[in-house]
């Protein structure tokens, strides 16, 4: 916006209208779209990609009625000739759709006119616009999701790399942001794996039900697809390759609710791990940091910056997709039998959310391989917390002797007085009355060396048995098909 | 037994202030009815409408601890409608004036008034208790104007400031709330008497005369406009408490976060006589009050989103939106009260620690000020130039373990520039803190 003589006037006059490409959302930026998608993710959710998935699902299903000699076999034929989105009049769809305010007609009408002849008055037969568009979105999701069930498997498998790694590596547990006791890097590695494992079994349990075709005409009673309705849905499904619903869902949308509640949960997870590499790599605490590249730049004003930016971008991300599973509960409400209210609600939040997370998968694939890990930090702040760790073990020891309420007591008023030093600590309790030389400095000292916690090599190993790395083997191989029949992609 | 946290008979008021839960506890709410019905009568009354005696009844009977309330129990199981098991109480201990009872009212004009007043009595305790944050920030403020420590951004130790200025900002916007507070106040403080459909077609000719008195008895205003199913205002002072209070989560954030062990800047401290440390880690001090002002905060925010879809009426009356926003008031205002409750307590016990402070400032104390030296070789040799070379020094400091300083001496190009006194000065990050005591400054000039 530019102020010019106390007129405003607003557009960027520095550039032509013919360089501005009209990308506004963030996920399309030329400049900043890595951050919110990766170009993969981006395709599948193409503007075009998704007309041609429109128009490859309307040739499914003209398919599937020659096949039940509904419609004559030429016009299929000459249907799924003619279905290419690179030979339509794409303006004409845009000026269409902004006159009639339909978001598919348009796109048939267009259809119609390069097919000629009778053929064109078999496309859509019976179907009604949301069937072709659910059926699609369907398709939508198998694809994007194959992505991140891809992406996922190869940060869980990272992830087992590092817990098995550092399994023994010791270091100081928080709670209430405070050191607690000691714990391994591998063993809050392992959370973060099993947290991730979880999701991948959530994502792919959900896809059950999720991806289904959708076919059932006006108000889903399928009365106009003829007697064979049933057996036309099946074939349908089965040439795209999804499920056959056992009720038309154009009203009930708690498949794609769930889909957003598992991205969340998901992404929520990764937000976890970054969120906690960033805390860890603050200056003061100095034990972990992400990869940090040569020409990045920290801080545009304060040279000695190394700013966190993958981690702290996925957790932007996280909330982002949290914010959508709440969009998502808000579909449900349908009134009727078809309400566009919900649909329309859902066109936003799963792309947005796909691409959230297929970016956030995408930060996660950069940031673990590259972790860096200080050793000397980890132990620095380990022996630092020593007076702090040790007063459990402490605890238990005393408590043999003088009953566990009692040195919680002691511990706690002794440790007012000695300014987090261990040894004061230490001296001072071997020499209080209320112990009356029942334990020696040195017993006293031994309990206090932290140790490697009993149970995390055991956690780990029983952890690591459970993964079934072939499935995440085959997900990571897995090839991401466009799902489409004519084989036509967006460029 | 009680199962909501705010009725807890042993563990009480972990999530809200008694202050604030008597205001909305059930009895308290049919008062607030009852001084509806009460002041309407009266109004009408002195216009005539109504005889006076049956007024002076109504008035001497309008008090839960006049009603027989077992009555009203007994009532509600049968009916539905959420006053008039009330009135029937009321009536009945009326006698014949029992005729002249919520004469020309509906439902929701008593309900949405009562809701009025029990939004003002909390907003009287709100406005008290960000009054005494402020004057608590206020004080930090001046005492630590120039005490320096390290400013951090993305997490990471960035330039010098002073604890002064970071309590300022906080104060700024404390500050702000308290504007939007009184602002929220001047707007919002309207009852409501409007008849079933917003016509006043049961009050007669008069209608709006005894709107304004009964009111004004009430110490509220009339509304010229029904707003039975305009619920902007309600909606207003949920989204002035979510703000509200998130500021207060994020002072009890930057609490939590610099109190963690390795930092230690501040702490939370617990009055005399309180302890907050773990069950089974004797040690432990943990900051459980500011955590609980997070927690809080988490469902204040989703509240006012409630409060906002709440705003969703349709046609002249809409109970689903109305009866969720009965949900949301009192658990958005006791929530708010409990937050500034706990942020009191946060900062009048708050522990400074100046030697910590300079400790963290201290342990990076070059590489901190590369701003300043990119600012001071930037005016010889180009600041893109001098941003270039000290990235290059800054990484071999990182990757030798060697100090900034020592490779800066070393560096012929450089130490041409800098004086015996800049190296000094690289010693002393407490001397790079800007304006900052000028700000702070002028923020406790703006606000007092």
């Amino acid at each position: 916006m530019h102020i010019n003589n106390g007129k405003t006037t607003i557009g960027c006059e520095c550039i032509s209208m013919q360089q501005c490409n009209s990308h506004s959302h963030i996920t399309d930026s030329r400049f900043f779209r890595e951050g919110y998608a990766t170009d993969e993710a981006r395709k599948v959710f193409c503007d075009l990609r998704r007309m041609q998935r429109w128009l490859d699902v309307e040739v499914a299903l003209v398919q599937c009625q020659a096949e039940l000699g509904i419609v004559p076999a030429t016009a299929a034929q000459r249907l799924t000739e003619s279905a290419r989105l690179e030979n339509f009049d794409l303006e004409a769809i845009q000026n269409d759709i902004s006159t009639t305010g339909h978001s598919l007609v348009p796109l048939l009408r267009e259809w119609q006119r390069i097919t000629g002849g009778e053929a064109g008055e078999y496309i859509h037969f019976g179907a009604t616009t949301q069937d072709i568009q659910d059926t699609a979105q369907s398709l939508e999701l198998k694809e994007i999701s194959n992505i991140i069930l891809r992406d996922l498997a190869s940060v869980i498998v990272t992830l087992g790399e590092l817990t098995q790694k550092h399994k023994s590596l010791l270091m100081i547990g928080r709670t209430h942001g405070q050191a607690a006791l000691p714990t391994t890097l591998g063993l809050k590695i392992s959370t973060w794996l099993d947290e991730s494992l979880r999701n991948f079994e959530r994502l792919q349990r959900c896809l059950k039900s999720l991806l289904v075709c959708q076919l059932s005409g006006g108000v889903g009673t399928m009365d106009s697809l003829s007697e064979q309705s049933q057996t036309l849905i099946e074939n349908f499904a089965i040439k795209l390759g999804l499920h056959v619903p056992m009720t038309s869902w154009h009203a009930s949308r708690d498949r794609g609710a769930e889909f957003l509640s598992v991205l969340a949960l998901l992404t929520g997870g990764l937000g976890r791990i970054a969120n906690e590499i960033c805390q860890l790599a603050k200056n003061e605490i100095g034990e972990l940091a992400e990869p940090f590249h040569n020409g990045q730049i920290g801080s545009s004003t304060m040279p000695h910056k190394k700013n966190p930016e993958l981690c702290e971008q996925v957790v932007v991300l996280a909330k982002l997709c949290k914010s959508n599973a709440a969009t998502g509960l808000d579909t449900l409400i349908n009134e009727h039998e078809r309400d566009y209210r919900a649909v329309r609600l859902e066109w936003i939040a799963i792309t947005d959310s796909a691409l959230f997370c297929s970016a956030a998968l995408g930060m996660m694939k950069k940031i673990l391989p590259g972790l860096q890990i200080n050793q000397d930090r980890i132990k620095d702040n380990l022996n630092k917390a020593a007076i702090l760790v040790s007063t459990e073990a402490l605890m238990f020891m005393l408590g043999e002797k003088i009953g566990k309420q009692s040195a919680h007591k002691l511990i706690y008023r002794t440790s007012l007085n000695c300014n987090d030093n261990i040894s004061d600590l230490l001296e001072k309790l071997s020499r209080t009355p209320e112990l009356d030389d029942k334990f020696s400095l040195q017993e006293l000292q031994q309990a206090a060396t932290p140790t490697v916690p009993g149970q995390a090599t055991t956690i780990i190993k029983r952890l690591i048995a459970s993964i079934d790395y072939e499935k995440l083997g085959q997900a990571q191989k897995a090839i991401i098909s466009p799902c489409s029949l004519t084989g036509i992609l967006c460029r | 037994m009680p199962s909501h946290p705010f009725d807890y008979k042993f563990q009480t008021d972990v999530f809200s202030t008694p202050e604030c839960t008597a205001i909305f506890a059930e009895k308290c709410r049919f008062q607030y009815w009852l001084d509806f019905e009460a002041a309407l009568a009266e109004s009408q009354a002195e216009l005539g409408l109504i005889p006076l005696e049956a007024a002076q009844i109504i008035k001497s009977k309008a008090n839960v601890k006049q009603l027989d309330l077992a009555i009203t129990k007994d009532e509600y199981t049968r009916n539905r409608n959420s006053l008039v098991p009330l009135l029937k109480g009321l009536r009945q201990a009326c006698g014949s004036a029992g005729e002249y009872v919520h004469y020309g009212a509906t439902t929701q004009d008593t309900i949405d008034t009562g809701q009025v007043l029990a939004i003002r009595d909390s907003l009287d305790i709100v406005q008290r208790d960000a009054g005494k944050i402020k004057e608590l920030l206020l004080a930090l403020a001046q005492k630590y104007r120039s005490q320096a420590m390290i400013g951090r951004s993305h997490s990471q130790q960035a330039t010098p400031i002073t604890f002064g200025l970071k309590v300022a900002v906080w104060l700024s916007e404390i500050n702000r709330h308290l504007a939007r507070l009184k602002s929220l106040r001047g707007r919002i403080l309207l009852g409501q008497l409007s008849g079933a459909v917003g016509t006043m077609s049961a009050l007669g000719v008069h209608g709006r005369e005894v709107a304004h008195l009964t009111m004004s008895k009430l110490g509220l205003a009339a509304s010229t406009a029904p707003w039975h199913t305009s619920r902007d205002n309600m909606a207003e002072v949920g989204s002035c408490f979510a703000i509200l209070s998130a500021t207060a989560a994020k002072i009890a954030n930057e609490v939590f976060q610099l109190g963690k062990s390795e930092i230690l800047e501040l702490r939370e401290s617990a009055p005399a006589g309180k302890v907050s440390g773990s069950s089974t880690m004797p040690h432990k001090r943990n900051p459980v009050i500011c955590e609980r002002i997070a927690a809080i905060n988490s469902h204040i925010r989703p509240l006012a989103g409630v409060l906002m879809e709440a705003m969703i009426h349709e046609n002249e009356r809409d109970p689903r939106a109305l009866w969720s926003e009965w949900l949301a008031i009192p658990q958005i205002c006791i929530y708010t009260t409990a937050v500034l409750n706990y942020l009191l307590e946060v900062i009048e016990n708050l522990e400074v620690s100046p030697p910590q402070m300079l400790k963290n400032l201290n342990l990076y104390k070059n590489l901190i000020l590369s701003e300043w030296l990119m600012f001071k070789l930037g005016k010889v040799m180009g600041k893109l130039n001098a941003q270039e070379k000290l990235g290059f020094l800054i990484k071999q400091a990182h990757d030798s373990g060697q100090s900034l300083k020592v490779l800066l001496a070393a560096d012929e190009e450089i130490s041409q520039h800098l004086s015996p006194n800049d190296f000094e000065d690289l010693d002393h990050p407490e001397k790079f803190t800007g304006l900052a005591v000028q700000i702070v400054d002028d923020v406790i000039n703006e606000v007092t």
